[in-house]
């Protein structure tokens, strides 16, 4: 409400803004205490972190032992290089020897494994390109029944997941055993090597 | 205006006790001072100090001096108001072509309507905002309120006597409307009050939170009072020590100023009243109609600058508000819903009893005390 003041309008406003200092004084207190609290966190934080990267570069002797220990093994692994390099690379190829835990019992009654082969077919484009790839498993059995001759390189190859199967030509029969013959069943499959996105086969065969 | 009004939401934040409201009134000084916020209101001193005329400053500093540690009154910052005896209200309108000579022509109505030989202070405020659609445009209308410097120089002696420090001087109107207001915050409607004071009484409208009209009135509590004495001597039977307190030299003006009218003396008239309601107000009638007609006057004024704007009700207050049917013969004659002001009861102030017994005549300095939060 508007007032008519006799005393001048400077005395009143100055009495507001005495009332008002308790407030300013509350707020510059709780600013200063603010400051003080988050200087003081700042503070323990920075030692904390100091205490961390003192205790990581502090000396560790197991370390230090372990770090020796592997540097002599790498110095005594350099003796053997030429030979471990192809090692290592055969290493890195994918294998079958998943396939022959149950390949006994997967190719059903009636069939004996004589024989197991597998090799890696790789054809390169110059020194470092490879055109195409395919792993090779070669099977020699002997199978008693045309019916089952017929069928067993579909049902390896169901087994295997191999993309291809066939009765190689070398069939022959066997003496003694009625009914029986010594088959070579050849399965191929693209193969994908370490560090490539896509598996080719070779040309004639995706012909 | 925003920032004011956020300056005055952080004043309600963080205040926990209230300026010392310190009025010079006719029959006594009154000394008041809140303890908390605008939330929740108590009242932490109120010290009611005897003393009439112009000696009643000094009567008021040697009775508060030696007990003013007792009272434990918080800052020094002090707001006054004066009675209205002492500060001569006047409207004055002011046309359009003579508005360049306005300042000239309140200059000298401040000089005609205060005798001072130390001089005469003035302020003047207009009445009516000017974003307001429904007041008269073409002519302004503006407050003049004079003081004479003597008054002013006692006034503020007694403050510095008192070591306090002076912060504000008004008229006792505005604190009267202020606190009258703060108990109707809502109203949109134009409301009344009446200061029936002991020496003088004044009339104010009071809309949308502004005081809008004011203009002293011709009735008083000294006339109200003494019709009621004579009333009550045909009542009751001749009373030796009450007459002597209450009628001593009822007639001059050196008797009265010698005259004792005090707490007591009124409750006397209260007590000698019961039992005689309808006399009283059939007593009253004549003095009733006639401040009736002044304030239909002012009504009238009002209405014609405000489009035919009505009031809902009159709160009166002062003196003479309290005494006996009063508020019924005042409501009789104006046709108006009357009330006398309860600005503790309605605020929720807790006070003492002494103070909600007089609430009518602490409304001044509880105004006073509210300035800057109401």
């Amino acid at each position: 409400m508007k007032t008519a003041d006799f005393l001048p309008v400077e005395a009143f406003e100055a009495h507001l803004d005495r009332r008002r200092t308790p407030r300013r004084l509350g707020i510059l207190g709780g600013f200063l205490v603010t400051c003080l609290v988050f200087g003081l966190v700042v503070s323990l934080e920075a030692q904390h972190q100091k205490d961390v990267a003192e205790l990581a570069e502090a000396p560790n002797a197991a370390e230090t032992q372990a770090g020796q220990e592997l540097d002599s093994l790498y110095k005594d692994m350099n003796a053997y290089v030429n030979r471990l390099d192809p090692l290592s690379d055969h290493l890195r190829m994918p294998a079958v020897g998943s396939i022959l835990a149950e390949l006994a019992s997967a190719v059903g009654e009636f069939v004996q494994i004589e024989k197991i082969e597998w090799e890696h077919d790789i054809r390169r484009k110059g020194i470092l390109k490879v055109e195409s790839a395919e792993i090779h498993l070669v099977i020699t059995a002997l199978v008693r029944g045309d019916d089952n001759l017929i069928g067993l390189p579909n049902r390896l190859r169901e087994y295997t997941g191999f993309e291809y199967a066939w009765i190689g030509e070398n069939t022959e029969l066997v003496r003694d055993m009625s009914d029986t013959v010594r088959a070579t069943i050849h399965l191929s499959s693209p193969l994908l090597l370490p560090g490539f996105n896509k598996a080719v086969m070779h040309k004639e065969v995706t012909k | 205006m925003k920032w004011r009004f956020l300056g005055t939401t952080a004043l309600k934040l963080v205040t926990r006790h209230s300026p010392i409201a310190l009025h010079f009134g006719a029959l006594d000084t009154r000394l008041l001072q809140l303890n908390g916020g605008p939330g929740g209101w108590s009242v932490r001193a109120a010290e009611v100090l005897e003393g009439t005329g112009g000696s009643r400053h000094n009567a008021a500093v040697e009775a508060l001096g030696p007990r003013l540690k007792d009272l434990k009154l918080r800052g020094k910052d002090c707001l006054v108001s004066v009675s209205g005896d002492e500060v001569a209200v006047s409207l004055v309108p002011v046309d359009p072509h003579n508005r360049n000579r306005m300042s000239q022509t309140l200059k000298e109505t401040a000089m005609r309507s205060v005798q001072d030989p130390e001089g005469v202070i003035y302020r003047y405020m207009p009445l009516s905002s000017s974003d307001d659609d429904e007041t008269d445009a073409t002519r302004e209308e503006l407050l003049l309120l004079a003081l004479g410097q003597s008054e002013m120089r006692r006034c503020m002696s007694a403050v510095d006597a008192l070591r306090m420090r002076p912060v504000s001087l008004e008229v006792s109107a505005f604190p009267l409307a202020r606190t009258m207001a703060a108990t109707q915050a809502d109203m949109e409607d134009p409301w009344g009050f009446l200061h029936l004071g002991y020496g003088h009484s004044i009339f104010g409208i009071v809309q949308k939170g502004e005081l809008r009209f004011l203009k002293p009135m011709q009735l008083n509590g000294e006339r109200l009072l003494n019709t009621l004495e004579k009333a009550l001597n045909r009542f009751n039977a001749p009373d030796p020590a009450a007459l002597s307190e209450m009628l001593l030299n009822a007639d001059g003006p050196v008797e009265e100023t010698n005259r004792v009218v005090n707490r007591k003396s009124l409750q006397v008239v209260n007590e000698n009243a019961i039992g005689h309601a309808a006399e009283i107000v059939h007593a009253l009638r004549m003095e009733s109609e006639a401040l009736a007609q002044e304030v239909r006057a002012c009504l009238r004024h009002f209405a014609n600058r405000h489009r035919g704007a009505k009031l809902a009700h009159v709160q009166i207050a002062g003196m003479g508000a309290k005494l006996p049917e009063v508020e019924t013969a005042l409501g009789n004659a104006l046709g108006l819903p009357t009330q006398v002001a309860e600005p503790f009861t309605a605020l929720g102030i807790t006070a003492p009893q002494h103070v909600l017994e007089e609430q009518h005549l602490w409304c001044i300095p509880l105004g006073l005390a509210m300035r800057g939060y109401a």
